[in-house]
């Protein structure tokens, strides 16, 4: 797997970056939203219920997900933490499962751990891409 | 493309070493990452059934108004901005910004600061 991917670290490395920076942005955009969407005032202003103002209602909710510019951003950022998710954990099998460790099957633990990590960042994706259908 | 398998020792005396914060926040940046892919799972779950209707919604946040899962979404959040402060920090040293050791020490700090504060604010929005 070491061999195979010889040549892609250039890539890894940009792509690691580039996604970091769409899932930061993100990040970003979704605290705002949530800060946004509570209601701070305390005290004697506060009328019943106080503690539970923070959840949106399900029409807010809807309308900021499928507006376009979320609706960008979001199928950026599933496509950026799947990419994101891979090359972390790329770069943790191929630090952590080494030859000292476990010798001469070190490729085939390598290349079956990072094979189910794929597949499973498969169903992210297509869990993350299923709101659209 | 040798086929042949490095097996050679490495004398790495992991329990005596004394890590410096920065090694510290580099470390933590990488295991907040595995917690994150499996965190993400749960989070992408609730967002995309909450999406799909006003019934299923209504149950996702009835799910969030629990304690259990508070604290779940609490420490997902914590581990989440950690990820965000120390990944910042990161790109700032990719574009050689901050790399002297002092400031590099410095930054870490506010790493942890920042990730202090967010773990307590966000203690505050959820529960109070």
């Amino acid at each position: 797997m070491s061999q195979a991917t010889g040549k892609m670290g250039i890539w890894f490395f940009v792509i690691q970056r580039l996604t970091a920076i769409i899932l930061g942005i993100a990040t970003v955009v979704i605290v705002v939203f949530f800060l946004v969407q509570t209601d701070w005032e305390f005290g004697s202003s506060c009328e019943v219920e106080c503690g539970i103002q923070i959840a949106p209602t399900y029409q807010e909710w809807h309308a900021f997900f499928f507006s376009v510019p979320m609706q960008i951003l979001y199928a950026l950022s599933v496509i950026s933490l799947a990419a994101h998710a891979w090359v972390g954990l790329w770069t943790v099998a191929t630090d952590y499962i080494r030859p000292q460790v476990f010798g001469k099957s070190t490729n085939v633990f390598r290349t079956l751990m990072l094979t189910i990590l794929a597949l499973i960042l498969v169903l992210y994706l297509y869990l993350g891409f299923s709101v659209f259908w | 493309m040798s086929q042949e398998v490095d097996t050679r020792p490495v004398n790495l005396a992991l329990t005596k070493l004394k890590f410096p914060l920065p090694a510290l926040v580099s470390i933590t940046h990488r295991l907040s990452g595995i917690g994150l892919f499996l965190g993400s799972l749960y989070l992408l779950f609730l967002l995309v059934v909450s999406l799909t209707s006003e019934q299923a919604f209504v149950e996702i946040a009835f799910l969030l108004s629990l304690n259990i899962h508070k604290f779940i979404v609490w420490g997902i959040l914590t581990i989440a901005l950690f990820h965000f402060f120390a990944g910042v920090r990161h790109l700032l040293l990719d574009l050689h910004i901050g790399t002297s050791l002092h400031r590099a020490r410095q930054s870490a700090q506010l790493v942890i600061g920042l990730s202090v504060l967010s773990f307590i604010f966000s203690g505050i929005w959820l529960f109070v």
